[in-house]
């Protein structure tokens, strides 16, 4: 059967469309023992077809199978199959062009026109079955710039625009350069909200979303303060310990970008994740203010999982909730109709650390084997 | 007075040799038992029922039932003789409790982290049940109730590592576990060049070779002092009989120098040249229970050149029980690994973690490897206090690389407690032994702990 899989993603290899455009390509369809279609939904002996890089359908391989045309490849995979996983933050391949600390507003910047897809780290991620991510600038700035949804094959950049990052703690607060305290970022922030142009104008138009980092508590506490003030809704990241504010958060309507927990993380880190799940408020894990690669997407949701955390939201927060927070809901994160073919095939359930990525697909073309 | 002398003389040296004799049975080879667990008397009974009894790697019954008291496991079977009030415990499985082979919980933090410790340097004194209480709890709320915990981390010698348990009382289970050694890691930031490197290996081997000579001699000296004292004693006898005439003998030997005017110098019986005890040295008794395979000797390495130097260093100690931590690049030397039965301790690490450069080219597959060339594979946490709870964890990753699910249960449970000596009383489910156990709501690796038996107690989790 293995063998099978082989020339049939080799034929596929030919068939598909290049790594780098989303050319019409052939129809196949590819089958599994367990598709996960969305958190908690597994469907057994599933089947979905892909066509021109999108999922065209999604089903019960007993329901389909006898309605495909007769010529259409079929790859029967023994296994897993789900969607690719998805960081809701990352700097991969921005080396170090993440950000440009020559002044602390730099909001017009577009983070993607520094992203480099063949970049090291991005051929990482996508050996770790990250099929794509919300590229983003880092903390230097007050007003960072402008990030991405990209996908990891390649320079492809799928939204442009999607939010604007903000920071109002060190290391964009520095006594070199205005502003030299946070009550002079808000200030700072606060006139060019009120004055409504470029990106400021964007984001309390809707027309972007803003993305705020944090880290310690009072930071945390500072940027839900901040936000109900300003009457913006949006996303703070690298809050690790945001599960303390879970009820302040899920009033103000914010969402939550942290940190995937890793060997070893503080139970203090599992208990904010677990918090913000009581409290629905939406969280997902970023890659941005982590030094731990990109594998440990996948680890981190399955040591969620052993410490409470219910599957559903924890494979979530690595694959729907972190495209929508990262300005890509709309095409990954999930097997559905109409979404993007970016797929990964798995030896076992994915949430299990005994499991292993077998192949990786963006846009319906394979891009790599896994790790 | 010649021979009364002589005979005081005698007595004396041989009640001074049975006092030297006792100083030396301190260097000699200490009792290198597990110590029983502390448990609470009169506990309960249990009768564990279990779809699924794992009573070692390979081998289960299925509905089995495993009887415990007092800590103790007294029965196990399909069915098992249990009294009227013993407490029913079920569970998808039951199984050992995991050991972390590479560990530092237990211990405080500044004694982890000394650098200053020697071969004789003991982990148990070290022992901390207060601080980060928190991290032993986790520990055993994931099944992991016994570490194998080492002082020293870094240093180049470790001194004496411990066995210790995550039971509620916490316990020193054995408080020689082994002799630890670094080779070639990371100190301060600073790792030396490859000739640094290999010269510390070349230094392992040379240490506890030291103490070969060293134990010889001690027997050698005890040997001697027993021929002496067997000496003295046929003299004394002989004496005793003789007293007379030798007297009368040495009277006029006495009497014959003073009329030359001489001085009577007395014989000097060979008996009286007493055997001079060797130098104590306690490091090298320490390096002689090593060369003699009567503790084994952990060496934390990962570099090629200095992996070949320590294999080399130490191919011609027969008796050494070595066992390798981390290394990283031991693939070139499978073989020989397998060929001298050294077993390998792995710390699965994922892609991107930090890690120091020693462990550079390090991969997850390595667990897998190692196995399919025949060495025995141990597991463990890599000395991070806050990743023994994730020991399962790093299992499964290794079992996703390659290793077998029954060698990385082997490598929890029974090949551990075999590397340390305490197979004998840990490591499987089988009667007569401590009941370190696991009530599991899946298989022992991938599923999530219920109850746990340590120290006698049962815990709810």
């Amino acid at each position: 059967m293995r063998n099978t899989l082989l020339i049939m993603a080799g034929a596929l290899a030919c068939l598909a469309p290049s790594a780098s455009a989303q050319t019409e390509a052939e129809p196949y369809a590819i089958t599994a023992d367990n598709i996960l279609v969305d958190g908690g939904e597994v469907l057994q002996d599933g089947l979905i077809v892909i066509a021109g890089g999108k999922i065209v359908q999604v089903g019960l391989e007993a329901d389909l199978r006898a309605g495909l045309h007769k010529d259409m490849p079929v790859l029967d995979h023994e296994g897993w199959l789900s969607a690719g996983l998805v960081a809701a933050n990352g700097s991969m391949g921005l080396g170090s062009g993440v950000d440009d600390s020559t002044s602390a507003f730099t909001e017009s910047l577009l983070v993607a026109e520094s992203f480099n897809g063949d970049h090291s780290s991005v051929v990482a991620a996508r050996k770790a079955g990250v099929t794509s991510f919300g590229l983003t600038t880092g903390r230097s700035n007050v007003a960072g710039g402008q990030g991405s949804f990209v996908k990891t094959d390649g320079a492809k950049v799928v939204n442009l625009r999607t939010h604007l990052t903000l920071c109002m703690g060190p290391p964009a607060i520095q006594s070199r350069r205005y502003p030299t305290s946070y009550s002079g970022a808000v200030n700072a922030l606060e006139k060019r909200f009120a004055a409504g142009e470029g990106a400021f104008g964007a984001v309390t138009a809707g027309k972007l979303g803003v993305t705020i980092a944090v880290g310690a508590r009072h930071e945390i506490d500072r940027a839900i303060r901040f936000c109900q003030k300003a009457e913006l809704t949006g996303t703070l990241r690298g809050a690790n310990r945001a599960g303390e504010f879970a009820d302040r958060l899920a009033e103000a309507k914010l969402t939550v970008i942290m940190d995937a927990p890793v060997i070893g993380s503080p139970k203090w880190h599992t208990d904010s994740i677990n918090s913000l799940a009581k409290a629905g408020v939406p969280f997902a894990f970023g890659l941005a203010d982590s030094n731990a690669g990109a594998g440990s997407l996948r680890l981190g949701a399955s040591l969620a999982v052993r410490a409470g955390l219910d599957r559903a939201t924890a494979w979530r927060a690595i694959t729907s909730t972190a495209a929508t927070l990262a300005g890509g809901g709309k095409r990954a994160g999930r097997i559905a109709e109409g979404f993007d073919a970016d797929i990964a095939l798995w030896s076992g359930d994915p949430l299990s650390p005994m499991t292993r990525l077998e192949s990786v697909y963006i846009d319906g073309a394979l891009i790599t084997e896994g790790n | 007075m010649h021979a009364l002398k002589l005979s005081l003389s005698l007595t004396a040296a041989a009640l001074l040799s049975s006092a030297v004799l006792s100083q030396d049975e301190g260097d000699s080879p200490k009792t290198h038992e597990a110590t029983a667990l502390v448990v609470i008397e009169e506990a309960p009974t249990y009768l564990i029922q279990a779809n699924e009894v794992v009573v070692a790697p390979g081998k289960t019954i299925k509905n089995g039932q495993v009887l415990v008291k007092n800590g103790m496991i007294l029965a196990v079977g399909e069915t098992v003789t249990a009294p009227d009030d013993a407490i029913v415990v079920q569970g998808e499985t039951v199984c050992a409790g995991f050991m972390d082979a590479w560990s530092s919980l237990g211990i405080d933090p500044a004694s982890v982290a000394e650098m200053g410790t020697g071969a004789t340097t003991e982990t148990a004194s070290a022992v901390d049940h207060f601080t980060q209480d928190h991290f032993r709890v986790e520990a055993r709320n994931a099944g992991v109730l016994l570490a194998r915990s080492q002082v020293g981390k870094d240093a180049s010698i470790g001194g004496l590592g411990a066995v210790l348990a995550t039971s509620p009382a916490g316990a020193v289970v054995l408080d020689d576990a082994c002799l630890s050694f670094t080779c070639g890691i990371t100190r301060s930031g600073r790792r030396g060049d490859v000739f640094d490197r290999i010269s510390e290996a070349d230094s392992i081997g040379s240490r506890i070779a030291s103490g070969i000579p060293y134990r010889q001699s001690l027997v050698e000296y005890s040997y001697e002092l027993a021929e002496w004292d067997k000496a003295i004693a046929e003299k004394e006898e002989e004496l005793a009989d003789d007293f007379k005439k030798a007297k009368k003998d040495r009277d006029k030997e006495i009497e014959k120098a003073e009329e030359k005017g001489k001085e009577f110098k007395e014989d000097r019986y060979k008996e009286d040249k007493r055997p001079r005890a060797p130098r104590l040295d306690p490091d090298k008794a320490v390096f002689a229970r090593a060369a003699h395979g009567e503790i084994p000797v952990i060496v934390e390495v990962h570099g090629t050149q200095e992996l070949r130097a320590l294999l080399a260093s130490t191919a011609d100690l027969p008796r050494l029980r070595l066992v390798l931590l981390g290394a990283t690049h031991a693939m070139p030397f499978a073989e020989q690994l397998a060929a001298r039965r050294i077993p390998v301790i792995v710390r699965p690490m994922a892609a991107g973690q930090p890690a120091e450069p020693e462990f550079k080219g390090h991969d997850l597959g390595l667990a897998g490897r190692l196995e399919g060339a025949g060495v025995q594979v141990l597991i463990g946490s890599g000395g991070s206090v806050a990743g023994v709870r994730d020991l399962p964890v790093l299992a499964q990753m290794a079992v996703a690389h390659g290793l077998s699910e029954k060698a990385a249960f082997e490598a929890l449970t029974i090949g551990a407690a075999r590397a340390f000596d305490i197979g004998a009383d840990f490591g499987t489910v089988e009667a007569g032994k401590h009941a370190e156990l696991i009530v599991l709501n899946g298989s022992p690796l991938s599923g999530r702990a219920t109850y746990v038996f340590t120290g006698g107690e049962l815990v709810e989790l």
